[in-house]
């Protein structure tokens, strides 16, 4: 072996220990990313070799109108089409045994449903084909909530069907653990016959295809023209699912990201400390004929041996941990997509790794680099950890350098995890604008800290506390970042748990919600259905009309949207605002429209959807209402609270407009006591059997479940970044002993009672960490309340027993960590020989 | 006659050794063995001796930093083998002031900072720190560079910090332990000139460990290490013929 060769074997060996904890550190770090990855690649080609399944067809068209044979005639001309069965899916309220209710997602099917794949039955057996005659075939969730089995008598609307088959398992995706109600199938000639399917009721008609040749979506979509028919392919079948599967992975973006940046800034301290230590032997080796560039060699190369062992620990491990997940996902999936999940790694995964690992090596490496490029042999022997390079301008620029390319890698790591570019550089610098801002504001706060305790009741110990922290080293500083970064990603997802609770739990605003919400009444059948609730001493509540409507141009000019074009909007009049609602911008609509020369009808108009369509005040909407012109001004812009669950429409007109267009009536009921329920839903369903009934209860309870099942591991794995946070905390004690042996060394020389020391110790981190957790939690805090009043529309009710409890920790921690450090650093050689 | 600042009795002092050391037949290495003398108030003596001879550790010794052995160490008339930690730290703060080879001041504190640091450590009222340690910086030529920090000064600007560090403190004894040994000989000589007058301004004895015979022949008394004990007499017996700064001779 050469000399240089046995130089770098012996400095190795010396630095293993330091080794070793940056290796579980960046193998810790490394986990989030590949375990992400290889989840997402997994998923992703199970998907799509299974895409056909997923959609049971080569194409699909649907409408909310019948489709016409003269519509599927050109597709039979065109692409060949060898089979076809049609479909007509809407929801409505059943009625089981002992008057147990639960919304159903009906599904009228051909005999010869479907085209690509099968039913499973509780019995074990397998099959094509649909029900017939009265028969009705019920997913064994639906059979549950309804306490039915086989032979029973179900009536959906107007007509009885008997429970023939009980399914496991139904062709396609099962969209009920989503939180969609659990599917019914019925022979598709006694659809009309239920009367479920009338005006204003959501129908899906469908029809899919098998096609001899590929059909593409758009062109097919070109080849028919018509704008109602909504056309979905195996790929379009799959991306609908990839939207899901996508959040979840941005999800886990968060977290990894967030995860992998805490490792490895806790991983460039410890190689920064080891580099720094490492000048003076590299000035010995220049004296005696080593160069620069064989030093920097080494010192690249040293470093990449970290990062790639800490990349093949990461890889072991996903691959140890897949073997645990694999039969886990593919249970849970099983239940919902057909199809045999198995977790496999792409030479992507490896790739991308590997690629992050050598990034990270030339990263860490390149403060050493500059140091060793600007300085002197002779400057090189003053390095040490205890005295760091200065921080000149080129430093800072070295810094900004360091600092853009952690970003670029960040960003790079967020995309290929997301598989977005976009997404991936908003999540970087979503993660970077919140280290930045705490980072600076506890520079800030430390800074007035240190100018509040100068003169702290005179206290000397106060003003070297204060100082201690206002020149925060790059421990200290990584410190505060790695709590506060935590606790602001716990404590964000904490409280948007809690207001959730809050609002859905008891004494919430669910208990003022109502207990059903009724639609597509008939104007017929409004008077009846008042008399018939008026029985249980209860009202119809918000009783508003619903009109559909096309909204056709703004200001005169056509809209683009395909949302526009694709489908109808909902529509109502109010002669006043109800309690739901509140005026952002713009007055009160005059109760009635009074028809005058060059004026048309106010309305008014959700303020999100106008943001999202950008309506303004003074725009001029024109609508087709069911082949009437209609013309309306924006006359104000309101805040609607949805959670309310009254009957709220993004567009109202003032009265006096709309009395005349055909339409259907929406209500509310709200039963006097809880037991009243399931008498008053039986009722309901037994008088008009046409009419839609939704449990507004049942569906919050899903609604929560669902929020609560995407919240709960969100919640776990900000804990998780918690616990990571302080295992970074313990490899920077571990490495500022040195540093610290010998301030509290010169401490005690100077007369510093032991104790004292000790407090000093303790009050400095307690202060770093207790502060870390205040900001953090503060700045979760501003996160639940953007998150919970902008995305879940739910009132922020802010937790202060958890804000101080976290903030209480932050500070126990800090306290502990002093200790620990002063504990550390007092023992070992006796620290009187280090200085003298 | 005054009493001696720092009486020093038969002092003994020994390192364990790591098993295996190579040559090594006994657990223990003597460094120090049996180390009598007196510094007189106000008196300059310097400890000769080579490289591992035992300076260092004596002065450690003599400070109260390290523990010795066997013997007694009088400082002031104290007995440190009788104090206990807590005091003997408080009594090193009024008593001793140390100026370091390496200067040792905190790299993250201005130069006021560090010479105000011992202050802050008495618990002296801020103002008064602040005052003190303005002064002490003047009085050694770093009036203005108050806010400066360690890492923005030259070495001899730095040891300057560490003597005005000491004369803050206000001692009785001062030791020094090679306290040119990181600068050139002109930055050097103008340190040992601040800290003889310094030292004398003050009134403190001074105790120097250093192997420069130019230096030592600037103290009063010279005293050299030898196989762990002190005799009189510089290490170098022939002297360069320069006079000593003062024009007598040394009492050897």
């Amino acid at each position: 072996m050469s000399k240089a060769g046995r130089y770098f074997r012996t400095d190795l060996r010396r630095s293993v220990k330091s080794n070793w904890i940056a290796i579980a550190v960046l193998t810790l770090s490394f986990l989030g990313p590949v375990v992400s990855s290889v989840l997402r690649s997994s998923v992703e080609s199970f998907l799509t070799s299974n895409s056909r399944r997923i959609l049971t067809a080569d194409l699909a068209i649907t409408a909310y109108r019948p489709i016409r044979e003269d519509e599927v005639d050109r597709i039979r001309t065109e692409y060949g089409v060898k089979r076809e069965v049609r479909e007509i899916e809407f929801v409505t309220m059943a009625v089981g045994r002992q008057e147990r209710g639960n919304l159903l997602e009906i599904h009228a099917i051909e005999p010869k449903f479907p085209i690509d794949g099968e039913f499973q039955f509780s019995d074990g057996t397998k099959g094509a084909g649909g029900p017939v005659g009265e028969a009705v075939w019920l997913s064994s969730d639906a059979a549950l909530a309804l306490g039915l089995s086989r032979s029973d008598k179900l009536k959906l609307g107007r007509s009885e069907f008997t429970v023939e088959k009980i399914i496991q398992q139904a062709p396609g995706i099962s969209r009920a653990a989503f939180g969609f109600a659990p599917r019914a199938y019925i022979p598709i000639d006694r659809a009309s016959s239920t009367g479920l399917l009338g005006f204003g009721s959501q129908i899906y008609h469908r029809v899919y295809l098998e096609t001899s040749r590929p059909a593409p979506a758009e062109e097919v979509k070109e080849k028919l023209g018509d704008p109602d028919l909504f056309l979905r392919t195996p790929d379009d079948s799959v991306q609908g699912l990839e939207r899901f599967t996508g959040f979840v992975s941005l999800y886990l973006a968060v977290v990894s990201v967030s995860l992998f940046a805490l490792g490895w800034a806790a991983a460039f301290y410890i190689i920064r400390t080891q580099a720094i230590e490492r000048m003076r032997q590299t000035a010995i080796a220049m004296v005696f004929g080593g160069t620069r560039r064989s030093m920097l060699q080494f010192e690249f190369f040293r470093t990449l041996a970290v990062t790639v062992i800490a990349a093949f620990f990461a890889l072991a491990i996903a691959r140890v941990a897949a073997e645990f997940l694999e039969p886990v996902i593919a249970t849970a999936l099983s239940k919902n997509v057909p199809g045999i999940f198995r977790i496999s790694m792409s030479i992507r995964d490896f790739s991308g790794l590997f690629l992050t690992a050598i990034v990270s090596a030339l990263l860490f490496t390149l403060p050493f680099a500059l140091r060793l490029q600007k300085a002197q042999p002779r400057e090189l022997f003053d390095d040490s950890a205890l005295a760091p390079p200065q921080e000149t301008r080129a430093d800072l620029r070295a810094t900004a350098v360091m600092l853009v390319i952690g970003f670029v890698t960040l960003a790079a790591l967020a995309s290929w995890i997301t598989r977005d570019a976009k997404r991936g550089l908003q999540l970087a610098a979503g993660f970077g604008a919140a280290t930045f801002v705490i980072h600076f504001a506890g520079v800030l706060v430390f800074r007035q800290l240190a100018g509040a305790f100068r003169n702290f009741g005179k206290s000397a110990f106060f003003r070297l506390v204060g100082l201690q922290l206002s020149r925060a080293r790059f421990a200290v500083r990584l410190s505060f970042l790695a709590i506060g970064l935590s606790t602001f990603v716990s404590s964000g997802v904490g409280q948007i748990m809690i207001s959730l609770g809050d609002e859905l739990g008891s004494g919430g605003r669910l208990d003022s919600a109502p207990d059903f919400f009724l639609f597509n009444i008939p104007e017929s059948e409004v008077g009846s259905l008042q008399d018939t609730v008026a029985k249980f001493g209860i009202q119809l509540d918000f009783l508003s009309p619903m009109i559909l409507a096309r909204l056709q141009a703004k200001n005169g000019e056509g809209l683009e949207s395909e949302q526009f074009r694709k489908f109808p909007v909902r529509i109502t009049w109010r002669e006043k605002p109800i309690a739901s609602e509140k005026i952002l911008e713009g007055d009160r609509l005059p109760e009635k429209f009074v028809e005058a020369e060059g004026r048309v009808p106010l309305l008014s108009v959700e303020s999100r959807f106008a943001e999202r369509n950008e309506l303004n005040i003074g725009d001029r909407l024109s609508f087709d209402v069911q082949g009437v012109p209609i013309e309306g001004e924006v006359g104000n812009l309101r805040q609607v609270r949805w959670t309310d669950f009254n009957p709220n429409f993004f567009i109202s007109f003032q009265g006096g407009v709309l009395e005349d267009a055909p339409k259907t009536w929406l209500a509310n009921v709200r039963a006097k006591e809880r037991r009243q329920r399931p008498e008053i839903q039986a009722e309901i369903v037994r008088k008009f059997p046409d009419l839609s009934i939704i449990d507004v209860s049942q569906t919050l309870e899903k609604l929560v479940a669902l929020m609560r099942a995407i919240l709960g591991p969100a919640e776990f794995a900000a804990w998780l970044a918690s616990l990571f946070s302080v295992f970074v905390l313990v490899t920077v004690v571990v490495h500022s002993t040195a540093l610290r042996a010998h301030e509290m060394t010169l401490f005690r020389v100077l007369g510093a009672e032991p104790h004292r020391v000790r407090w000093l110790y303790r009050t400095e981190f307690a202060l770093a960490s207790g502060l870390g957790s205040l900001i953090g939690a503060s700045g979760g805090l501003g996160l639940a309340w953007f998150v919970s009043t902008r995305f879940l529309d739910l009132e922020f009710r802010p937790d202060l027993v958890r804000f101080l409890i976290t903030i209480l920790v932050g500070l126990t921690l800090g306290t502990l960590l002093g200790e620990w450090l002063y504990r550390r650093t007092s023992r070992g050689l006796g620290f009187e020989r280090r200085v003298v | 006659m005054n009493e001696p600042v720092l009486v020093c009795r038969s002092v003994k002092k020994s390192y364990p050794l790591a098993a295996g050391d190579r040559g090594v037949t006994e657990s223990r290495l003597e460094v120090l063995k049996g180390i009598d003398f007196e510094v007189q108030a106000g008196e300059r003596l310097a400890i000769m001796g080579r490289s591992g001879g035992g300076k260092s550790t004596l002065l450690g010794c003599l400070s109260g930093l390290d523990q010795i052995d066997s013997g007694e160490i009088y400082l002031l008339g104290k007995n440190l083998a009788k104090m206990s930690a807590n005091d003997l730290n408080a009594f090193r703060a009024s008593t001793i002031g140390i100026v370091f080879q390496q200067f040792q001041l905190l790299d993250h504190f201005t130069a006021l900072e560090n010479v105000r640091l011992p202050l802050d450590l008495s618990g002296l009222e801020p103002e008064a720190a602040d005052a003190i340690a303005k002064e002490k910086l003047g009085r050694v030529g770093l009036g203005g560079r108050e806010s400066h920090f360690p890492d923005r000064m030259s070495r001899g600007e730095c040891q300057r910090v560490a003597i005005a560090r000491v004369l803050a403190m206000g001692v009785k004894l001062i030791y020094a332990d090679e306290p040119t040994g990181s600068l050139d000989v002109k930055t050097g000589r103008d340190v040992m000139d601040l800290l003889f007058e310094s030292a004398k301004e003050s009134r403190a004895a001074l105790v120097l460990v250093t192997h420069d015979p130019l230096l030592a022949r600037r103290c009063d008394r010279i005293l050299r290490i030898e196989d762990g004990v002190l005799k009189d007499g510089p290490l170098v017996l022939e002297l360069p013929d320069d006079a000593p700064a003062n024009g007598q001779a040394p009492r050897v």
